[in-house]
């Protein structure tokens, strides 16, 4: 979210005023300016900044001079509220509220520069598996869904028993007695191979579930190593579980192996033979936010990858003191992540040599060929910071251990731990490297490939046009599709959503599985969007579609072929893009009530950048048992009547009651408690122009149309790129994300921002 | 079964490599200062010739015939137990039950695994007497150890079925031991060696971070000092470890693969790690396994091709099979005597009398004999010294389950075990061996 910017009305209520105030003519010269001098800025500070053990907290929130002068008429000052003309108070307001109260005004004269940043967790992680991924097969993410089966009719995967080679869509076969492909495969004994790659779309721990009554071996990112083994069946047990930790958007090795027969000495020619017994096999997952499933095809890719570099080294949390994260300061905690993950890196890197550097252990030249694989590693880690003395360094440290091995392990523990490696803004000898560093960094999290190094260093670096081109093709990479993911996951607050529970009464079907289809409902339909030809910020909030499947579709009473999987439906004539899509509207709510608060203060926090801070006491909601007559709205506008309640509530509620025909799990009402659903809203803007709306869309359009909201929108595309404040890069660099003539495209946006970034803080360029 | 991948290996390392204690363990200030106690049990596989290596006499003048002829130096440190039977039935062939219910003396799951005879079958359905005693060292802080315990293997096939697994945690766990030498050495010395190379880069790491700092703004300049200082403390800490480190590291021969013919070299560096181990307290309780059941050495190094399992099946008539039967398991014993004598040699840290002294070592097999593939008669050989066991004699018993024997081994340790595994066979309590 935006900065928070504290709200001081609440707090003047209670304000001691010491010193006398000195009576003012009120000649038409004087201006704002002094009048704030000479009556607020005792108690407020000149600059709004707060005066210790009078009012500490800075003066900033976002009303508009309109509101702000009528409060400041009706509650200043403290000790004789209303003693101000109200021309007086709109002076004062007209002056604070350009001078500092407002957010794009705030800091205005303060010092803003790109800082000295290391990499954040997410960039190490990405950077560290980048590197090592270089000297490997480059992943492919093209190709048909689904996993690649070979059935055999022998019970051990021999080459001559193939007689099946063909895609299914999931892992999740009973054959009970019955042969897989009868005719070919004889039903008492056969096995089954699928490989593939599985594509898991959020970071973390993946437990994955096999089911089966017989034998098999489960190998994820790991071609040697089963991550399950249950070659031995013992006992009862049919169900196996591991769990995995995975990033988001990478596809990683994947092998199943199944056997229907007994294992060890053969029998199987014994006469009679047995009865045939009966036989299953299914893949489950359980996703983070997801709900323990079948693995879905989409998840699936026929095509195998080479393994991924899945770092397990647990990092400190970055700092989000600003609202957006960033690598900034420097902690132990930090310090001690970087040495386990470079001894983590360099333990992974040296079982691996014979692979990565293809130098088998018996070769002769093999110091040599280590050698050269650390120096061509140390480049890529480096980029930009990459100089000859690099190389010379790693050569000294060859000569002094015999070692070649242990000479890697050196090597790799001083490239893992420099500044060079670890931190994003240093001063660099090549130009051109640190604009394709930038690029990388901004558009995909991690160092840039040696293939974006080389385009970047053979082309015209510096001109515009070829830079965007340039970020238009990295922005179909997986790692910027991730990227964009985590964005919108922070712009609507669902980066950590863990526990959304419904009233059983209320919500019978609601479930950890419908929960997980929203959330990913949401994801498809930003996607959608996003990555659409056009991009639209519009069709993010006004599109009427959903992305349903059959459950979903059940829960929310919309039609949708039984079985069906995830497809673009309209939704109810009310829907209106994201704020109106169920999984926010559902996280936005109470297990049984809806909450126009939440949801107000998304709208106001989220879409149109108010800055506000939370009550300033814990308010508990008033219990809806406890007014059983009063609708949702009438309890929370009882609840905010004060005034002290209203200078936020006057502005969240009205947005909030703009969504109340959605209950708390996001279903199209039209009434409750039998009564009809009054969901009039209202917004005042920047210029005091209030604005009514009776559906969603009205209000959706007024969002997408707003300067303010997609303001507030490109300015969180640059932070959450960049991880440097815009403000460091020149007051035209608002302008340049957002040129005026053109409909708000969202992608083009953000390769504006990496663009703009990579070029440095320097002069924001003019577009012709 | 649980995967063993980098990450449980990481995670068996530490999470935290300055949270972990690499360099053996510290005094337990305030314990009574009790003798350390151990327990390492060796397997061999095939069963043996009966009348190469059961001594005739029982009592304590008895003679060793060639088969065990190895142990003569430590004869008055020797207990020989004729008479224990593997009594455990039920799924499985006499194999899989053999290594499967050694050392849990309970039933194997039914399972998918077939053998040559008999039904299919999974893993056991118990604990082995290994971790068992090793679970109740490990929860007296007095006794506990880094690793608590070590199963190491030579030319254990990379296959885990029945027949490659005699150690399980719980039902259905068996634990694979680890059969490659380095990688023991590794799991031993691995974090004090990854520390030591990672001191090594420290300072360059700190003047490079320096010279960079001097290129940057003041605020941005304080960031990267700040991590040099942090850096250099780093460097202080890991020397003031060094100096505290208390026994050499064991140098081992590099790329000794793990094949046949290196059966001999890979023992002895097994061997070697495991004496090591013992010394630096990292463990108190081993298991060392010998190939698998239906193990199929080649010993060509004696003159032998053909594979162990194969010429166990030989009838009692063919004397030149039994001669090298004979041969093969005088092999075994020389290498447990070698063991032995490592023991012998060393002096208990900080107590009485050799590591041997407060050692024992247990020789067992999956089957009494090769050919009839008997679990009666199951060999175990003692050696060594555990309280409550008298040593230095040959026993004749009359057909005990080896239940009692496991449950002995646990009272040793003062581990009062009522039962252990089926209790069928452990109605008459552990077995006296006073």
């Amino acid at each position: 979210m935006n900065s928070k910017i504290p709200f001081f009305f609440p707090g003047l209520t209670t304000l001691v005023v010491l010193g006398a105030f000195t009576p003012l003519s009120l000649a038409a010269e004087i201006t704002g300016k002094e009048i704030y001098l000479a009556k607020c800025a005792t108690c407020h500070g000149p600059k709004g900044e707060g005066v210790k053990g009078k009012y500490a907290k800075k003066l900033n929130g976002a009303l508009s001079i309109s509101q702000l002068a009528r409060v400041i008429q009706e509650t200043m000052p403290e000790k004789d509220p209303g003693s101000l003309k109200l021309a007086e108070a709109e002076k004062i307001a007209g002056y604070i509220h350009s001078a500092f109260y407002f957010r794009g005004s705030r800091d205005a004269n303060a010092e803003v520069r790109v800082e000295l940043a290391h990499l954040t967790a997410t960039q190490y992680q990405n950077a560290v598996a980048d590197l090592i991924a270089s000297f490997r097969t480059k992943e492919t993410q093209d190709g048909p869904a689904g996993v690649q089966g070979e059935y055999f009719k022998g019970r051990n995967f021999n080459k001559g028993d193939k007689v099946l080679t063909r895609a299914d869509p999931e892992i999740h076969f009973d054959f009970q007695i019955n042969s897989p492909e009868p005719g070919k495969i004889d039903p008492y004994e056969f096995s089954i191979r699928w490989t593939g790659s599985l594509l898991p779309k959020e970071t973390g721990i993946y437990d994955l579930v096999v089911r089966t009554d017989h034998a098999f071996r489960l190998w994820v990112n790991d071609e040697k190593n089963p991550l399950i083994d249950g070659w031995v069946k013992s006992g009862k047990e049919t169900e196996f579980k591991s769990a995995i930790r995975l990033l988001g958007g990478r596809a990683y090795f994947l092998r199943l192996e199944f056997s229907k027969a007994k294992q060890g000495v053969n029998d199987s020619n014994k006469t009679p033979k047995p009865p045939v017994k009966p036989a299953f096999i299914k893949l489950y997952w359980k996703a983070p936010f997801g709900a323990l499933e079948p693995i879905p095809s989409r998840n699936f890719l026929t095509k195998t990858n080479p393994e991924v570099f899945v770092l397990d080294t647990p990092f400190p949390p970055d700092d989000r003191s600003r609202g957006w994260e960033r690598g900034v300061g420097f902690s132990s905690e930090w310090e001690t992540a970087v040495r386990e993950g470079a001894l983590e890196t360099a333990a992974y890197v040296t079982t691996r040599l014979e692979e990565l550097a293809k130098a088998p252990n018996a070769a002769g030249d093999r110091k040599n060929k280590l050698r050269d694989f650390v120096k061509k590693l140390a480049r890529v880690a480096f980029s930009s910071q990459w100089n000859p003395e690099t190389d010379t360094r790693i050569d000294k440290i060859f000569q002094d251990n015999a070692d070649g091995e242990m000479g890697v392990k050196k090597s790799l523990l001083l490239i893992l731990m420099s500044p060079r490696f670890l931190y994003t803004r240093l001063p660099g000898a090549d130009a051109k490297a640190q604009i394709a560093s930038r690029l990388a960094l901004g558009l995909w999290d991690s160092i840039p490939s040696p293939e974006l190094l080389e385009k970047i260093s053979t082309g015209p670096a510096l001109d515009l046009k070829f830079l965007e081109a340039t970020a238009r093709q990295m922005m179909n990479d997986p790692r910027a599709k991730q990227k964009v993911m985590r964005f919108f996951h922070y712009l609507l607050n669902v980066e950590h959503i863990a526990d959304i529970q419904k009233e059983k009464l209320s919500f019978p079907k609601f479930n950890d599985a419908v929960l997980a289809d929203m959330r990913l409902s949401l994801d498809l339909f930003v996607d959608d969007v996003y990555f659409s030809p056009g991009s639209q910020f519009s069709e993010l909030l006004l599109s009427r579609n959903l992305y349903l499947n059959s459950r979903l579709g059940d829960f929310l009473q919309t039609a949708v072929k039984p079985g069906a999987g995830f497809a673009k439906v309209p939704g109810d004539e009310f829907r209106s893009g994201i704020i109106t899509h169920p999984y926010l509207l559902s996280v936005l709510a109470y297990p049984g009530e809806s909450s126009p608060i939440h949801r107000g203060v998304f709208l106001a926090r989220g879409m149109l950048g108010v800055g506000m801070n939370p009550p300033p006491e814990a308010v508990a909601p008033l219990a809806p048992d406890l007014h059983p007559s009063l609708s949702t709205r009438e309890r929370v506008e009882m609840q905010t009547r004060p005034a002290s309640c209203l200078t936020c509530h006057g502005i969240i509620n009205p947005l909030g009651f703009t969504l109340e025909k959605y209950d708390a799990a996001g279903r199209f009402r039209r009434e409750e408690k039998s009564k009809a659903i009054n969901a009039q809203g209202s917004f005042v803007d920047r210029q005091g122009k209030a604005h009514n709306f009776s559906t969603p869309r009205e209000l959706a359009q007024f969002i997408s149309q707003s300067r303010e909201a997609q303001e507030y929108f490109a300015e969180n595309v640059f932070h959450h790129v960049t991880q440097q404040p815009l403000r460091a890069y020149g007051n035209e660099t608002l302008q340049f994300l957002l040129p005026k003539e053109e409909g708000i495209n969202m992608r083009e946006i953000f390769i504006r921002a990496a663009v703009r970034d990579a070029l440095g803080p320097v002069k924001t360029p003019q577009r012709n | 079964m649980a995967a063993k991948n980098r990450r449980d290996f990481l995670k068996a390392l530490g999470i935290s490599g300055a949270a972990l204690p690499f360099l053996g363990n510290l005094p337990v200030f305030g314990a009574p200062a009790k003798p350390r106690q151990r327990l390492v049990i060796f397997f061999s596989p095939n069963g043996v010739v009966p009348g190469t290596f059961w001594p005739e006499a029982q009592g304590p003048d008895f003679s060793f015939k060639e088969s065990l002829s190895p142990f003569e130096p430590f004869k008055k440190q020797s207990l020989v137990l004729h008479g224990v039977c593997d009594k455990v039935r039920g799924d499985g062939d006499n194999h899989m039950r053999g290594i499967g219910c050694l050392l849990t003396g309970v039933e194997l799951f039914p399972g998918n695994i077939q053998g040559g005879s008999h039904t299919p079958a999974g893993w056991s359905s118990g604990i082995s007497i290994d971790q068992e005693i090793k679970n109740f060292l490990q929860k007296d802080p007095a006794t506990k150890t880094r690793f608590g315990s070590l199963e190491l293997g030579v030319l254990v096939p990379e296959r885990a079925d029945t027949w490659t697994r005699m150690s399980y945690t719980a039902p259905n766990k068996p634990v694979t031991p680890i059969g490659n030498p380095y990688q023991v050495f590794a799991k031993l010395y691995g974090k004090s060696k990854e520390r030591e190379v990672l001191k090594s880069v420290l300072d360059d790491l700190q003047g490079d971070m320096r010279k960079i700092s001097a290129k940057l703004p003041t605020e941005d300049k304080k960031i990267l000092l700040e991590h040099a200082d942090s850096v250099r403390a780093l460097e202080k800490e890991l020397q003031a470890e060094v100096k505290k480190q208390t026994h050499a590291e064991p140098k081992l021969e590099a790329g000794i693969r793990e094949e046949n013919e290196n059966i001999p070299k890979i023992t002895r560096m097994q061997l070697d790690l495991l004496v090591n181990s013992l010394v630096a307290d990292f463990n108190r309780v081993a298991t060392f396994q010998f190939t698998n059941s239906v193990g199929m050495a080649r010993m060509n190094w004696l003159g032998i091709s053909e594979g162990h399992h194969t010429l166990s099946h030989e009838p009692d008539s063919n004397g030149e099979a039994q001669g090298k039967l004979t041969k093969i398991n005088k092999w075994y014993c020389e290498q447990i005597a070698y063991f032995a004598k490592r023991l012998s040699e060393t002096p208990e840290p900080g107590g009485q009398g050799t590591l041997l002294d407060n050692t024992l070592i247990v020789w067992a097999n999956e089957l009494g004999k090769g050919n009839s593939h008997t679990l009666e008669n199951i060999p175990f050989v003692l050696l060594g010294g555990l309280p409550g066991i008298k040593m230095g004699k040959s026993l004749k018993l009359p057909k005990v389950p080896h239940n009692r024997l496991l449950m002995s081994l646990a009272h040793g340790f003062g581990c009062r075990l009522e039962k252990f595994g089926n209790p069928e066979y452990c109605k008459e309590g552990p077995l006296s061996l006073t």
